[in-house]
């Protein structure tokens, strides 16, 4: 392998390696659509449905555990809830938006 | 690890040497096989020019880009990171709950006005420990902690809740706040919150409780098994013997409340709740008050009143009757019926219990509540949510009361039908205007409340 192939080759596995981690961290998207179920079905028993966009990731994981509590979840049932959360939160917080790409 | 823009743009840098190359050689290619051309110099300068400027703005061009992608790539990997970070700390905390304005209209007790300020935090540590705290800033009132429980819910189907925390004993004092959470924002008659209601107070009260929920074949189901300190009469002079808990701090000797709620939910949207508790009453009221002359003990710590006028003073040293247990039960049924916005709910409570003179008394009641969020209404109007509600409470033995001029009177059965709109200005902003009438005129009340979330 010559100097300009190995030069190449770097940014494609950096690059790969960043996708792989995206990948890692992104929940199961079983889950986000389990999740999705709960709160449409769950929620609205008691209160009108949050936008999940107004808190952050961290926030929503102690919320959900007091609704857990409150809503007679189960810790699976939990778990998917706050995977959609954050698959939601993460889609629509206005700090998580890409900048526009430059001219 | 990601790769930096500087690194991205030296990997990529021989892109468009490569092109500048391979654009060279081609031409080169090309003046091999062409038929030898007389030796102009002005021609070849000038098209090799033309290609320098061509080549340089594609260079450009591809920097552009790589720079763009860097940046994209960037902000991309920061965005991971961030949510990374943020679902694998061990600990994480949020601060919620509502503040709020109301004004209240009372036919012959004029207007008052109220802001009230109700946070709620909750702490949490690795999805198995919970903390949730909620205090209630009152205009007019101390400070108070209103709940205090921490919670233990690494199991799958259960969690062991201790502290202080409402009483799952029906569904309106746990889950419902009115002022927010409740699609009235009043306290429906059976419950706490009114003064002819069954509790004289907020049902929140210091103990345990172990909760979760049952998977079952055809039906979902939650249960919840609850012991607390139990309940003290209003009134430590026994002139409002209603329950109230969360106030017996003191050693008693009284059994401690146990009690349950099992909720079924047979369908989506529906959910049925059926409760039970019994306790003892822990006796804050003086044994003068008990009964017969004969109770009047000195040794008790009690005034001896030559006249007794109301039979109500009272040595602040007294000591108690521990051993005049006095029982109570209670029983209730609550269901919650969602139909898109539409929605139904509603709760029947009847509690027994010994009162301070030792007359058995039984409390029954109940409410039923509809409501629409019009937002199938297109703009502006879609924000309207009209609500219903109809409610009673009776009583064998009536509770003691003043009319507006301050003349003593007696409540035993009151019947209400209130009428409300609710306006969201936003899922956490809302503005209630309602009214609600009476069998008793005196109760009448008319309200504006405007609630925010957060």
């Amino acid at each position: 392998m010559n100097t300009s192939s190995f030069r190449l080759l770097i940014p494609l596995v950096l690059v790969a390696g960043t996708a792989i981690h995206a990948a890692a961290a992104d929940d199961e998207p079983m889950d986000i659509a389990q999740g999705a179920k709960v709160f449409a079905e769950e929620c609205w028993r008691c209160h009108e449905t949050p936008d999940p966009a107004t808190r952050d990731a961290r926030a929503w994981r102690s919320i959900s555990l007091h609704m857990r509590v409150f809503g007679g979840l189960s810790r699976e049932e939990q778990q998917q809830l706050l995977a959609f959360l954050r698959s939601q939160n993460t889609a629509k917080r206005p700090d998580a938006d890409a900048p526009a790409a430059k001219p | 690890m990601r790769p930096s823009p500087s690194v991205l743009q030296t990997a990529l840098l021989p892109i468009p040497l490569l092109l500048v190359g391979i654009g060279g050689r081609l031409c080169a290619a090309d003046d091999a096989g062409a038929p030898p051309q007389p030796a102009t110099a002005a021609a070849p300068a000038g098209d090799l020019a033309s290609q320098v400027d061509a080549l340089k703005k594609q260079v450009d061009a591809l920097s552009a880009q790589v720079q763009n992608q860097s940046d994209q790539q960037d902000t991309l990997a920061a965005k991971v990171d961030k949510s990374a970070a943020e679902r694998d700390v061990d600990t994480s905390f949020a601060f919620g709950g509502y503040g709020l304005v109301e004004g209240d209209y009372l036919r012959w007790q004029g207007h008052s006005e109220t802001a009230q300020f109700q946070p709620i935090f909750t702490y949490s540590y690795k999805d198995d420990l919970l903390f949730v705290g909620e205090m209630n800033l009152q205009t007019g009132q101390d400070p108070e902690l209103t709940q205090a429980y921490l919670c233990y819910t690494k199991m799958s189907h259960a969690v062991i809740e201790i502290g202080m925390f409402p009483l799952p004993f029906a569904a309106y004092s746990e889950r419902l706040s009115p002022s927010w959470i409740n699609k009235f924002a009043s306290a429906p008659p059976p419950t706490y919150g009114n003064e002819f209601g069954i509790f004289s107070a907020d049902q929140t009260d210091v103990g345990a409780q172990v909760r979760g929920d049952v998977e079952l074949p055809a039906l979902r189901a939650n249960y919840t098994v609850f012991v607390v300190a139990g309940p003290t009469y209003n009134a430590s002079d026994g002139s409002d013997d209603r329950l109230a808990f969360g106030n017996n701090t003191g050693p008693t000797k009284v059994q401690p409340t146990v009690g349950t709620r099992i909720g079924l939910m047979p369908m989506t949207g529906l959910e049925i709740g059926l409760s039970g508790m019994r306790g003892e009453i822990a006796n804050n009221v003086p044994a003068y008050n008990a009964g017969s002359a004969g109770q009047l003990d000195p040794t008790q710590g009690l005034i001896s009143l030559p006249s007794a006028p109301s039979g109500n003073v009272q040595n602040p040293n007294a000591v108690y009757n521990q051993t005049d247990r006095r029982e109570f039960f209670g029983l209730g049924i609550d269901a919650d019926y969602h139909v898109g916005n539409f929605v139904v709910r509603g709760e029947a409570i009847k509690v027994d219990l010994d009162d301070s003179a030792g007359v058995r008394v039984r409390s029954q009641g109940f409410y039923l509540q509809a409501s629409d969020h019009l937002s199938f209404l297109t703009g502006w109007l879609g924000g309207f949510e009209p609500a219903l509600r109809i409610g009673a409470v009776t009583r064998n033995v009536p509770l003691d009361s003043v009319d507006h001029h301050g003349n003593p009177k007696q409540i035993k059965d009151v019947k209400e039908l209130a009428l409300g709109v609710n306006y969201y200005f936003a899922s956490n902003i809302r503005s209630s205007l309602f009214v609600i009438g009476h069998n008793d005129p005196e109760l009448d009340q008319a309200s504006f409340v405007t609630t925010y979330g957060f």
